[in-house]
């Protein structure tokens, strides 16, 4: 495939660009080399960074790139775990954080208009500071661009009560390969006009057009809000709670489990409240208006009246307190070995129990310790293994594991990835079905018949 | 072989030098990975592709204000990376950045007073951030107490040795004199401590290790003859240097030392404060990057100025040495870090020598940045 794009640029090449984005461009090796990679730490070969600011310059490089068959590698934060960033073949990358602007932030019409660049998190401070709430929250939204999240169709902690990214996009800005502008959707939050091409671009992982602009729902900002920190003597324990509250028709906002390899880590890491019998974690959250919130915190403890110890906070900075021991797990997973090779995948929410024990025992099999947690709220999974990577037969051992949790994610009628997308990591072949794995190739080419933007990639 | 940067992007939204130019070559995760590329310890090969000469100009864009290690999933400080690689690849200005710091100090004051008088209009643009910056050095005329402050009891028997910091040496004495006063006032032992010599932070992002090694030694001596006593600090980034002495401690002593390092206005326990009326009522708190998560300064503050308002912005650029390796940078920080402030916002305080000194260069006319020494006095001499 390599073959059929651009490998090197000729200086006609770089004066066009040059002449196109003036200081937003970069052919310097030395500033292209964050360029070549993102979380994942693989690396791909990048002829040029260019930095649009804004749409027009985005279709006039579109049409160039097209015409010249240059491999197009869209990029927000650089943030993805599974290689969504980094060049499959030498090629352009796009870094959209030139445009980071929020366009507009309308009470009356509860939507936001905003450019891809624009940090997750100074979003939804932006919109929390005028009363709304844009809830698709990722765990790593200190990090992320909003067009990134679009793009992977991000989950996050809130997802169990509020959904994922998808449900909040309204209206989608895209340049297409060839240089064409096109607007799906508006600012309605109902509109079953013609096929939904917008959302289509949610979770595409770059592959139909790249994002200049993005309409998005919000919702009234919640109130008030109290999590509760919970301790049982094993996972079976704590999810077998879990349970008992969902079934009792309490929906929280979040829903975290830890497994004991968890609880161990965090011990060893640094203090910790819960006793020596706490073996398993569960951490909830509840929100709404500051009328409902107790009464909801009152529900869900009586359904927890199986733990063995718990801890409660009220309000974000006694919240933040408990949701500490949740966000020290990444940091903390570093006893277990330097490197880390991380799985994020979703499986129906009755079968979490049973496919984290299926899990740990494929890492055993294979002499490896299965770090797990998440958002057990949509059963969607952080299997994390740590490694050495200068020891060849741990480096080995830890892929045959992660490719094996794979397999067996399937097996429960699971997914690859709820959250990480597929990027060039993960063989999505062997979720698809061959027809529909088909489908979505040949709905690619209606987009980008040349196959510039991100070959190689998602599906 | 130590584990570099795993890319996550979290020290992206704290780094002053991103917030800039908005640019991920320019973020802590962009300067790492041409870092580690040559740094042995990370398994990287100082004879690579891109090479220190290739990569220093982007490299050391760095305030220092170490932000992105406390961001930092693996708590990597891209600034002492940053420090190795200088030391490792010496460079003349390093030896021009060691007499500045450690030599000629006392002609600091001196050097403002001859910026102050070049008129602006035959000040070359190249030299403007720097010509402001000396001028930063000539001292605000002092001002009218805001805060009154006296011990509810007086602790005594205490030993205190105050390490005042290479700024206050040199180009504000008054701190010191404030800061003795304030000690003997709550009724701290004062250890004599004239000699200790900088506290080695500069040093160490110029690469400079063998100076601060240097610096290091005689400060610990000083510490160790006078029996050990606190060490009270009203420098955010002496205080941050000062920390770091553990790393070649014994594990014993370190932990004794990490004790005694403190903030000065952690000393000043159960202070009972009056105010004089001639607080603004609204003043601007600038907090130092380097109080790290544990900023002393800021809750008494709060409560003795009801009007006290936090900058919203990062880092005022003045941390490692960009003041003197990029100068129009690190003024371009600062006055980001200006905008963080409300505008009806005319007088700032802030419990850092450097940040004191970086502010000022930009507050122009209508602003005032001081320590906060300088706001408050011991009610006893009123």
């Amino acid at each position: 495939m390599a073959g059929e794009y651009l490998t090197s640029l000729t200086p006609e090449h770089k004066k066009f660009l040059e002449e196109l984005f003036k200081d937003g461009v970069s052919f310097d090796p030395k500033v292209l080399r964050v360029y070549a990679s993102d979380a994942s730490l693989l690396t791909g070969t990048v002829l040029a960074m260019v930095r649009p600011q804004n749409a027009g310059q985005l279709c006039e490089f579109m049409r160039w790139a097209d015409a010249e068959r240059v491999a197009v590698h869209p990029r927000g934060r650089g943030t993805s775990l599974s290689g969504g960033c980094v060049p499959t073949v030498p090629g352009i990358v796009v870094s959209m954080l030139g445009m980071d602007k929020i366009i507009e932030i309308s009470k009356e019409d509860f939507v936001a208009v905003v450019e891809p660049g624009v940090n997750t998190a100074q979003f939804q401070a932006a919109c929390e500071k005028l009363g709304m709430f844009y809830p698709p929250d990722p765990a790593s939204g200190k990090a992320t661009s909003v067009g990134g999240n679009v793009i992977t169709c991000a989950g996050g902690l809130r997802a169990v009560k509020y959904g994922v990214t998808r449900d909040y996009v309204l209206g989608v800005e895209a340049v297409l390969p060839g240089g064409e502008l096109v607007k799906f959707g508006r600012r309605t939050h109902k509109d079953v006009i013609g096929l939904d091409l917008g959302r289509l671009f949610v979770g595409s992982e770059g592959t139909l057009g790249i994002i200049t602009k993005l309409i998005v729902k919000l919702l009234p900002k919640p109130e008030a809000s109290a999590s509760v920190l919970v301790g049982y003597p094993s996972l079976d324990a704590a999810l077998a709670s879990m349970g008992k509250v969902f079934a009792a028709g309490i929906l929280p906002c979040a829903v975290e489990f830890m497994n004991e390899t968890v609880l161990e880590i965090l011990t060893k890491t640094g203090e910790v409240p819960w006793p020596d019998s706490v073996k398993s974690l569960l951490l909830f959250q509840v929100d709404g208006s500051k009328d409902t919130v107790p009464l909801e915190n009152a529900r869900l403890a009586r359904q927890l009246d199986d733990a063995l110890w718990r801890m409660e906070g009220v309000g974000k900075e006694e919240e933040d307190k408990l949701w500490a021991y949740r966000r020290r797990v990444s940091a903390a997973s570093y006893v277990l070995g330097p490197d880390r090779i991380g799985g994020d995948m979703a499986v129906p929410r009755g079968s979490i129990l049973k496919a984290v024990r299926r899990f740990e025992e494929i890492a055993a099999s294979n002499g490896k310790r299965l770090i797990g947690f998440g958002h057990a709220g949509d059963g969607n999974i952080h299997a994390n293994l740590h490694y050495d990577a200068s020891d060849p037969d741990d480096a080995r051992r830890t892929q045959k594991t992660h490719h094996e949790l794979d397999a067996a994610a399937l097996e429960f009628g699971g997914s690859l990835s709820g959250e990480h997308g597929g990027g060039c990591l993960k063989d999505v072949g062997r979720q698809l079905g061959q027809k529909e794995h088909a489908l979505m190739q040949r709905l690619r080419r209606v987009f980008d018949p040349n196959g510039i933007l991100n070959p190689g990639k998602g599906y | 072989m130590k584990r570099g940067c795993t890319q996550c992007g979290e020290c992206l939204n704290v780094c002053p030098v991103y917030a800039l130019y908005k640019r991920e070559e320019y973020s802590p995760k962009g300067k790492r990975l041409l870092l580690e590329a040559i740094d042995p310890e990370f398994g990287g090969n100082p004879d690579s592709s891109m090479p220190w000469d290739d990569i220093r100009t982007l490299a050391r864009l760095c305030a220092g204000c170490e932000r992105c290690q406390r961001a930092c999933a693996r708590k990597l400080s891209t600034c002492d990376l940053l420090a190795e690689a200088r030391s490792r690849n010496p460079h003349w200005t390093q030896a021009v950045w060691d007499l500045w710091i450690r030599r000629v100090g006392p002609l600091w004051p001196m050097a403002g007073k001859i910026a102050m008088l070049a008129p602006d209009a035959v000040i070359p643009g190249v030299l403007r951030s720097s010509v402001d910056t000396a001028r930063a050095l000539v001292d605000l005329p002092p001002c009218d107490p805001w805060v009154a402050l006296r011990p509810r009891q007086k602790v005594n028997g205490v030993k205190v040795a105050l390490f005042s910091g290479c700024t206050a040496k040199n180009a504000r004495p008054r701190w010191i004199a404030k800061a003795r006063q304030l000690l003997q006032g709550w009724g701290y032992d004062l250890v004599d401590t004239a000699d200790f010599a900088c506290c080695g932070g500069t040093l160490h992002h110029a690469g400079q290790l063998g100076a601060l090694a240097e610096v290091r030694e005689r400060n610990l001596e000083l510490w160790r003859k006078a029996g050990k006593p606190l060490m009270a600090s009203f420098c955010a980034s002496c205080k941050h240097s000062l920390d770091g002495y553990t790393a070649v401690m014994s594990a014993e002593e370190g932990k004794e030392w990490k004790q005694k390092c403190v903030g000065l206005s952690s000393l000043l326990v159960e202070p009972q404060a009056k105010a004089t009326g001639h607080a603004p009522a609204v003043v601007g708190y600038h907090q130092p990057c380097h109080w790290g998560l544990a900023d002393p300064d800021l809750p008494l503050l709060k409560s003795w100025l009801p009007g006290l308002q936090k900058g919203t912005a990062l880092c005022c650029g003045m941390g490692g040495i960009l003041k003197m390796s990029n100068p129009d940078l690190s003024a371009d920080m600062a006055r980001k870090c200006m905008e963080g402030f409300a505008p009806d916002v005319r007088h700032i305080v802030t419990g850092c020598s450097g940040c004191v000194m970086q502010l000022a260069s930009v507050a122009g006319q209508n602003r005032q940045v001081r320590h906060w020494l300088d706001v408050v006095t011991l009610e006893e001499d009123r």
